[in-house]
């Protein structure tokens, strides 16, 4: 367990000191957050029913433009391959990398969510729902970038590469997400859309680790 | 097919576009062929007269 | 070893010799078939009135996409649990066709729905799922396309391939999900008329056709892969060699 516990701290540490990951994704959140309003228009009405799609289309984008940075630095200084040779095998490193990134990016703009969910008149019933299902699906957005960070971990320029991959695993996502976040008096819809969010949240945990070390052991040899 | 029917330029929009994307997918597809034999066929006749030259113990 | 490697591919470059002139000439046979049943035989709709007939290339072309997919990632799975030297090759080649026909089913699939309910695209579950097939299609010919080392880029596509493959059924579903929380009244379906033998023919056999077209250009596109990795082979000895 003290191996696992230290890949996500070592992976913490880097993402706070470096400031790079969880700052560039905030900094992405906001920006879309704010202008997307200017945008739109002042319809408050309007804003108000956007708000939860537009939070999570903000959320899965930061999420992903921050997604190169999992793999990127150990792969190219090979620290990568070292870790394939220690205690632990690859699937579980690529797990812990994973959740790290989900820790230090995913989870914190699912909390900032239901605060920048005010610049677009987010209805406060929605806000303890919109948080439940980005808590949880941020998990699998995570999990999925993290699975397109390794199939293009050595291709230079894969930017095209990795939004063609991840963008047909996304729309699970984000349709049962935001079924999930339009709880307030639709908890007939909200139930059933979070327990589907947690499954596919679960699947993946299970099948990108493989998927993902098999990616990486392709570039490594 | 009752050709004064409504609509039926999008029928034949539809086939038109269909038989000219197959038909250039096999073009494609037969140009393709055509120049992989062609390739080939050189590789193939700058190897023989070397390997003849080389002798019949070599060649990779 | 190098036995084994040439083995396999020669025993298939001469089926393939054998093969082809058969399933080019079956399938223009069945296409011309398809064609003039679709065209000709079938009486039009009564609702939809001609542009039924659209129906006879846009279902073959989605099936045929939704087919080719399938095969590629059953093809992956031989190559990661057999190691058939053919199978990557396969799927490499298979994929440029099953983004034609997934094209062809969206590019119909839009000049049948502007009849037939007024716009250009809709966001129902069939079209969606075939819109993001397209999208799983072009994201695999890019991983051959990007990655140069042949049997690195085949690893890749191996995994991209299954992975897609399990999302399919997976966007539909949610797909459908969603159309039923924003459409509770009407229900945009791709209707299908009632299956009456003068429409189920000309669609089975079209089925056919596009299937069998696909066979035909599936052989020949895996000769030239084949082929292909043999040349650049016989360039690279050239090249140490002199």
């Amino acid at each position: 367990m003290s191996v696992l516990a230290a890949l996500v701290r070592r992976d913490l540490l880097l993402a706070l000191r470096q400031g790079t990951g969880a700052g560039t994704a905030l900094g992405f959140f906001l920006t879309v957050m704010v202008l997307l309003p200017l945008g739109i228009g002042p319809d408050q009405a309007l804003l108000q029913r956007i708000a939860p799609g537009a939070l999570w289309i903000a959320l899965l984008l930061s999420v992903l433009l921050s997604s190169d940075r999992i793999f990127q630095a150990d792969y190219e200084d090979g620290s990568l391959e070292l870790m394939t040779m220690g205690p632990a095998a690859l699937e579980i490193v690529v797990t812990m990398k994973g959740l790290a990134h989900w820790l230090a990016t995913g989870l914190p703009l699912a909390i900032a969510a239901p605060l920048l969910g005010f610049l677009l008149n987010l209805d406060p019933g929605q806000i303890v729902p919109l948080v439940v299902a980005m808590g949880l699906g941020s998990v699998a957005l995570s999990l999925l970038a993290s699975l397109g960070a390794a199939v293009t971990v050595g291709i230079r320029r894969g930017g095209l590469l990795v939004s063609l991959i991840i963008l047909p695993l996304y729309v699970p996502v984000v349709i049962f997400g935001v079924a999930a976040s339009a709880g307030a008096g639709a908890i007939d819809i909200a139930t059933p859309s979070l327990l589907i969010l947690a499954a596919i949240a679960l699947v993946a945990l299970v099948t990108v680790p493989f998927a993902a070390a098999a990616a990486l052991r392709a570039y490594m040899h | 097919m009752d050709f004064s029917a409504p609509h039926t330029g999008f029928v034949y929009a539809a086939y038109g576009l269909s038989v000219v994307v197959l038909a250039v997918t096999i073009a494609l597809n037969v140009a393709r062929a055509r120049a992989t034999a062609k390739r080939l066929a050189e590789l193939e006749a700058r190897q023989a007269p070397r390997r003849r030259a080389a002798g019949p113990g070599a060649g990779a | 070893m190098k036995i084994e490697k040439y083995a396999n591919p020669a025993r298939f470059l001469a089926v393939q010799k054998v093969v082809q002139p058969w399933l080019t000439a079956a399938s223009v046979v069945l296409i011309a078939a398809g064609l003039w049943l679709g065209l000709a035989v079938a009486p039009p709709d009564y609702q939809q009135g001609e542009t039924v007939r659209i129906m006879f290339i846009h279902v073959p072309a989605a099936w045929t996409a939704l087919m080719v997919y399938t095969m590629m990632a059953a093809s992956s799975i031989v190559a990661i649990v057999f190691r058939h030297p053919l199978a990557d090759l396969a799927a490499k080649a298979a994929a440029p066709f099953g983004a034609v026909f997934a094209f062809l089913a969206l590019a119909t699939g839009s000049l049948w729905g502007k009849p037939m309910w007024g716009t250009w695209w809709v966001w129902d579950a069939r079209l969606t799922s075939t819109f993001v097939l397209f999208l799983l299609y072009l994201g695999y010919i890019a991983v051959w396309q990007a990655i140069e080392e042949p049997t690195r880029a085949a690893a890749i596509a191996r995994i991209v391939a299954i992975v897609g493959f399990i999302n399919v059924p997976i966007i539909k579903f949610s797909v459908e999900w969603w159309n039923s929380l924003h459409q509770p009244a009407s229900v945009f379906r791709m209707g299908k008329p009632t299956i009456d033998p003068s429409i189920l023919w000309p669609l089975l056999v079209m089925g056919v056709a596009y299937s069998v077209l696909f066979a035909a250009l599936e052989f020949s596109a895996l000769r030239n892969e084949v082929l292909a990795r043999r040349i650049r082979q016989m360039e690279i000895a050239a090249a140490q060699g002199s």
